[in-house]
């Protein structure tokens, strides 16, 4: 054994506790970075036939009042596509999106030739949408949990479904907390990516207290030793599955369009909290959570 | 073995079905005639996020149709009283959705109190010379339902006759309608939002006055409010007419688009019976003066009426073909019971859809040719044994995509990386496993059967714990997490069942003899 695991898991535990304590305090603050699926706005990808500079388009706005747009490339520079954002302060609840967005084609036709460009995509979202899609989310996670819970309190024991639920909001708030330091949008795909992190933590951290499970089952040894010869058993297969994992994400971040890209950093993230939650967090929770009761 | 023979027939036969479920996904337009006897003809769609289109939420605007409601059974209640021959002295609404009938005296108000209480749907309550009614919730819920229904309907009518295939409309929830249209082009886009969510509520209306300025109409109709109503036209005109309209859009049997002698289109309807009486009649009493048309509450045009007219009339205004054209098509399919917003607009160009999918595409390729490289180098044998299983997973999964007739969307490729990624991973503990039993000392055909059946429980609880999350999300989310969720409970079942079933009779058959493998002697 080159690694004494427990050795260092109380340290491990605490700093990574304290970490998601001040991500949770951070997230509360500064808050992410929500795209207008939840936030509500228009957002608008415009494709020029020449260059345009960033400069030109704000003002063009800004001459027309827009004074909260956003603008961005969009893509690689060379395309001369720009994604524009207006908040929902701009819109009332039964704004007539109609007439709205023939204001913002008056706006580009006053600078541009309508020719000379193509809106690739608009989207327009009312903020009452956006605030029902994040109240689902948020209790299609909760129940999601809870049925995790429930599965793994039933398949294995009270302390094995505590700890894999409290790993899975270690990677949950890591990962969030990640996100709003890359300053990434939160968008749908972003969610996506979020909830297949889960997935995958969840997956992980299963595997090696299947391994647990079954050595409590025929060896004698305590609980400390169990767990970290279990960890050792699946180490081979968790740094394989972490390689094969990457092998998929890297192209994607690479090669991928912006949408891509995005999903496969903060999956790329994501899996190495995953993994380093199954190893270090979930089994140390369950081990306190058994130190009181006898090891049977 | 018996139980290996039992997963070779069963295997066979999911690859089977899976083959022919899959086959309309890939030759859709290729389908004999014959195949929709035998199997189903469902596939695999691409969402609109994929593929471009238009995504558009229409919802109720609730204060509007709660009002709606309560006007018609304000009318429905007058009538009925009436009919019992009960002295009312008012009946009104408020803006609280309650009716307050007021009475004269006490006995018309305990007369009516029991009338109104027949009807299950009402709520009553007595005051000082005043029942005050409300609805119960399942009666608001049912109606709402009902409208929604009927909104659904017509816009369904109008897409249809707007020329648009493959189109989706569907109720979400008690007060929403999404509407999805694939792969429209820029032009036709405004005109079709446009066609979904006019109200297209049609009135007839005498003028009484026009003038340019509203201020000004209402000034000098002061007195008389309640009997008039204020229009803005379309040229920067206003018109003070008659309050209430005689003849409504619902008589309008059809419209067609006509053009005048100077080639101006303009649209011309023909009434049903009903309606054409009541025109016939307003046409008469007002020759000489104007009639305002009045369409969502603006004056689309108001011609001076020459002659009695009976069966039909026309709207002209200056029109393009295609605005006189979508106007015919709304008056057709008729007016919507009540106004709808749209809450939420998506619009994505084919261009940017196919530019996701090309990228998509061939980032997912290279990944896979990676992977399988990679597990046939590390693995070995084994390995091309793991690459099949991903190959007849991959098939399974689409066949019974395809079987769902599901629409995936980028959400949905996710739950499909995620459950892939799994695979990957089950095929890794199993021959992880299989290694360790080699490390004992144990023969090759042994190792591998003792792998196989240490790992099942592995693969089932890590597979059925997602799955079972997935599940929950399925039913409690919506749009991306559905869509994910979609993908990831197929794929997982397909996934578990590939690993412990397939990979093992591929193993069983394939390999009898294994070579010291990669990191064997590390340990």
């Amino acid at each position: 054994m080159k690694f004494d695991f427990f050795k260092n898991m109380k340290a491990i535990f605490i700093i990574s506790s304290l970490l998601v304590v001040f991500s949770l305090y951070s997230l509360n603050k500064s808050g992410l970075d929500y795209g207008i699926e939840f936030m509500g706005g228009t957002e608008l990808v415009v494709s020029f036939n020449e260059e345009v500079k960033v400069e030109d388009i704000r003002e063009d706005f800004l001459k027309a009042n827009y004074e909260n747009l956003t603008i961005q490339n969009y893509g690689k520079k060379s395309n001369n596509e720009f994604l524009l954002r207006l908040p929902v302060e701009d819109l009332d609840e039964d704004v007539d999106v109609q007439k709205y967005k023939k204001n913002l084609k008056n706006v580009l036709d006053a600078e541009f030739t309508p020719d000379g460009y193509s809106v690739k995509r608009i989207d327009f979202i009312g903020p009452k949408v956006g605030k029902e899609l994040v109240r689902n989310g948020v209790y299609s996670i909760v129940f999601g949990s809870l049925a995790i819970l429930a599965y793994v309190f039933f398949r294995f024991s009270l302390s094995f479904a505590v700890a894999s639920i409290f790993a899975l909001f270690h990677d949950f708030i890591l990962t969030a907390f990640l996100i709003s330091l890359l300053n990434i949008e939160i968008t749908l795909s972003s969610i996506a990516a979020i909830l297949t992190v889960i997935g995958y933590s969840v997956n992980d951290t299963i595997v090696i207290f299947d391994r647990v499970r079954e050595n409590v089952k025929n060896l004698s040894s305590s609980l400390e030793d169990i767990i970290q010869i279990s960890i050792i058993q699946t180490l081979s297969r968790t740094i394989l599955t972490v390689i094969t994992v990457l092998i998929v994400l890297i192209p994607l971040y690479f090669l991928g369009g912006v949408e891509i890209k995005d999903f496969a950093l903060i999956m790329i993230l994501g899996v190495g909290l995953g993994t380093y939650s199954s190893i270090f967090y979930a089994p140390y929770i369950m081990y306190i959570l058994n130190k009181g009761k006898k090891n049977d | 073995m018996n139980k290996i023979k039992l997963y070779r027939y069963f295997s066979f036969l999911v690859l089977l079905l899976s083959l022919v479920f899959v086959y309309p996904t890939f030759q859709a337009n290729n389908l004999p005639g014959w195949w929709n006897y035998f199997f189903p003809a469902n596939k695999v769609n691409l969402g609109l996020d994929l593929r471009g289109g238009i995504f558009v939420v229409l919802g109720l605007n609730k204060k509007v149709s709660s009002n709606v409601i309560s006007d018609k059974e304000a009318a429905k209640i007058k009538a009925e009283i009436l009919n019992n021959k009960i002295l009312l002295r008012d009946i009104i609404t408020n803006d609280n959705n309650e009716i307050i009938l007021s009475f004269y005296d006490i006995d018309s108000l305990e007369s009516s109190k029991k009338v109104l209480d027949k009807n299950t749907n009402y709520v009553t309550a007595i005051g000082d010379k005043t029942i005050v009614v409300t609805f119960t919730e399942t009666f608001l819920t049912q109606t709402k339902d009902k409208l929604l229904k009927q909104v659904k309907n017509i816009l369904s009518n109008r897409i249809d006759q707007f020329g648009v295939i493959e189109s989706s409309i569907q109720l979400s929830g008690s007060e929403r309608i999404i509407v999805q249209i694939p792969g429209i082009n820029e032009s036709d886009r405004e005109r079709i939002l446009n066609i979904i969510s006019k109200t297209a509520m049609l009135e007839f209306k005498p003028v009484v006055e026009e003038g340019e300025s509203l201020a000004v109409l209402m000034q000098k109709y002061q007195d008389q409010r309640n009997k008039f109503s204020f229009y803005e036209g379309t040229d920067n005109n206003y018109f003070a007419t008659v309050k209430s309209s005689k003849l409504k859009g619902e008589s309008i049997e059809d419209a067609s688009v006509s053009y005048d002698e100077f080639n101006r289109p303009y649209v011309s309807f023909s009434l049903n019976k009903s309606g054409s009486s009541v025109f016939s009649k307003l046409t008469k009493e007002n020759i000489g003066n104007k009639i305002a048309i009045i369409l969502d509450g603006k004056v689309k045009s108001a011609p001076v009426v020459q002659s009695q007219i009976f069966g039909s009339g026309s709207i002209s205004g200056n029109f393009t073909f295609e605005e006189a054209n979508d106007l015919a098509i709304i008056l057709k399919s008729g007016s919507l019971p009540i106004p709808i917003s749209i809450l939420q607009e998506k619009t994505i160009g084919p261009s940017l859809g196919s530019d996701s999918v090309e990228n998509g595409k061939n980032s997912m390729m290279l990944a896979a040719i990676l992977i399988f490289i990679f597990m046939i180098y590390y693995y070995r044998k084994l390995g091309i044994v793991c690459d099949l299983a991903l190959v007849f997973n991959l098939v399974c999964i689409f066949g019974l995509l395809s079987l769902f007739g599901v629409t995936l969307t980028f959400p949905g490729i996710a739950g499909l990386v995620l459950t892939l990624g799994m695979a990957v991973d089950g095929n890794i503990i199993i021959y992880e496993r299989i290694k360790e039993e080699l490390i004992k000392g144990k023969d090759a055909l042994s190792s591998i059967e003792l792998g196989f059946d240490r790992s099942v429980s592995t693969i089932i609880d890590a597979n059925f714990t997602t799955l079972i999350a997935a599940i929950c999300m399925f039913f409690l989310g919506d749009g991306p997490i559905k869509g994910f969720a979609v993908t990831l409970s197929i794929g997982l079942f397909s996934t578990i069942f590939s690993n412990i079933v397939f990979a093992r009779v591929l193993t069983k058959y394939l390999v009898k003899s294994l070579p010291p493998m990669r990191g064997q002697n590390e340990v």
